[in-house]
């Protein structure tokens, strides 16, 4: 049993439809990239894991149960964290207060509070800045606070959201160092992506997705894998 | 000499304006919704202290603070949560449909013509210091005023909630990505809207002699142009625009010649459109407002 499956999923926007029956799985423990241009239901796929908008047909279901239609909160709950595109901090918030309030589905202060601990021993630049408002961090220490909130959840699945984005180069080495050094240790990862050399290189299976949110590709990542074709078949401006 | 007078009463005006405009802002900035069945709250506190003016002081005050927090969670629960996906214009709305509901519900309890409230004796009384006169209410007024904005300010920067009163402010999905609950968020905001229009109540109807079923109507405006003036989303700029608002009224009265004095509101409304023609976001500008 897959720990996400999706299948036959459609989702629309009254008249628009944004996917129209996709069928993915991730499994325990694997690292997933769903790459694709603009447009072509990525994010929308995003939003119905994570609870932002209901399918209108098709199942969700993550470790044997379905989530399609749930709360964002209790699909959290089970263990899915998204860290969303373009960030999301809270920005008038403090750095500290943004692990905090990540931690909401789980009860205890004291956990809490060594879980702020962990996040500024693994990013530093957080435990600098920890008093600091979130707005005011550059645009990579706002990703890494993004991803370290989510990850003061506890997930067992993290989802992200175009996380390269307007990044410098060598910040986004480091984004995906970190994913890569997150899945070594158990957590299992859905990334989406604009970015296919790196997201398929870093990661252990991927899949293209076209138009109305078609698979056309699955295989697996890696540095094997032939970036170069899968950009120049599908990915490259014009040939969508 | 004169000059100081007039500014240690116009304190007290600002001071009662600037927390009217706080309880107002407060729901605006959680759930971009312009509460205007917030005076109503303020009326109902009016009432619950005629009802109630016979009961020791301690037991007016708690009653009269239950009574219009009961009253603004049931107006959250019953009126605004089934509007909240709807449009800004909708909320509107249904806030008018509120206030006319609750006024007339009023008119119908409570009469038509208004209400005697007898005085609170102990604090019509004038205190002098160095030639000047400060009524003990308006000393009360600025007093409870300030702890109101410090008990605020800590509940907004050192609480849970308050972090997620602060967090559903700024971004209401990701707020409900990493788990707050909004409806309890929004909730909690209505308590604190409630507290506070039941405490200006208290202030407010301590210095009149009487309260009606439209004596709403007056406060929610102020505090809407206080709100609006300050910077929509701002509580810092609510209770600076509040402020202003009691302080130039009050000293308008003071200063305008006698002839002109009927005028004052027309002044004050002159200079608010100036203010809005210089600072369009009003005077502490807030950032990713949903209006």
């Amino acid at each position: 049993m897959s720990l996400l499956e999706i299948s036959g999923l459609r989702i629309a926007y009254g008249q628009a439809v944004a996917v129209k029956d996709l069928n993915m799985r991730v499994e325990q423990g694997e690292f997933v990239s769903l790459i694709g241009h603009n447009g072509v239901g990525k994010s929308s796929t995003v939003k119905a894991i994570t609870g932002l908008v209901k399918p209108s047909a098709g199942s969700i279901s993550y470790d044997g149960a379905s989530i399609g239609g749930k709360d964002p909160g209790d699909i959290l709950r089970l263990g899915i964290a998204q860290v969303p595109e373009g960030r999301r901090i809270f920005t008038r918030l403090t750095v500290r207060e943004n692990l905090i309030v990540g931690a909401t589905v789980r009860s205890s202060r004291a956990e809490t509070a060594a879980s702020v601990e962990e996040m500024n021993q693994r990013f530093p630049v957080l435990g600098k800045y920890a008093n600091r408002m979130a707005g005011l961090l550059s645009g990579g220490e706002q990703q890494q606070l993004a991803i370290a909130r989510a990850l003061m959840a506890k997930p067992k699945l993290l989802v992200l959201d175009e996380p390269s984005l307007g990044l410098a180069p060598q910040i986004v080495d480091q984004v995906f160092s970190l994913l890569k050094e997150l899945r070594e240790g158990g957590t299992t990862i859905l990334l989406v992506e604009q970015n296919a050399a790196q997201a398929i290189r870093a990661c252990d299976r991927y899949y293209v997705m076209r138009t109305q949110g078609a698979i056309a590709v699955e295989a697996p990542g890696g540095d094997q894998a032939d970036v170069t074709k899968i950009e120049a078949e599908y990915l490259h401006f014009g040939k969508v | 000499m004169l000059w100081l007078q007039y500014i240690i009463d116009s304190i007290g005006t600002g001071a009662l304006y600037s927390l009217m405009t706080l309880g107002l802002a407060l729901v605006f900035s959680v759930m971009g919704l312009m509460n205007f069945a917030y005076g109503q709250l303020v009326m109902i506190g009016g009432f619950s202290m005629i009802l109630l003016r016979s009961q020791p002081w301690w037991v007016l005050i708690l009653g009269t603070i239950l009574a219009v927090v009961v009253v603004s969670l049931l107006m959250e629960r019953l009126a605004f949560r089934p509007v909240r996906m709807a449009t800004a214009m909708t909320m509107l709305i249904t806030s008018f449909a509120l206030a006319q509901f609750l006024q007339q519900s009023a008119r119908v309890a409570f009469g038509a013509n208004p209400r005697p409230l007898e005085q609170f004796s102990g604090l019509s009384e004038q205190i002098e210091f160095a030639g000047l006169r400060i009524s003990r209410l308006s000393m009360l007024t600025v007093v409870v005023t300030i702890v109101v904005l410090i008990s605020l300010a800590v509940l907004l920067r050192r609480t849970t909630i308050g972090m997620k009163l602060r967090a559903s402010t700024e971004d209401v999905t990701m707020a409900a990505l990493v788990g707050i609950k909004s409806n309890r968020v929004i909730a909690s905001a209505f308590v604190i809207s409630g507290v506070i229009a039941a405490i200006v109540a208290m202030l407010f109807f301590s210095s009149r002699t009487n309260v009606s079923w439209s004596s709403g109507e007056s406060i929610v405006l102020i505090a809407f142009v206080g709100a609006v003036i300050g910077g929509l989303g701002s509580m810092v700029g609510a209770a600076l625009g509040g402020f202003l608002m009691g302080f130039v009224y009050t000293m308008l009265n003071a200063l305008l010649p006698t002839d002109l004095r009927v005028f004052a509101d027309a002044f004050l409304y002159t200079i608010v459109i100036i203010v809005l023609l210089v600072r369009p976001a009003g005077l502490v500008a807030a950032k990713g407002v949903r209006v």
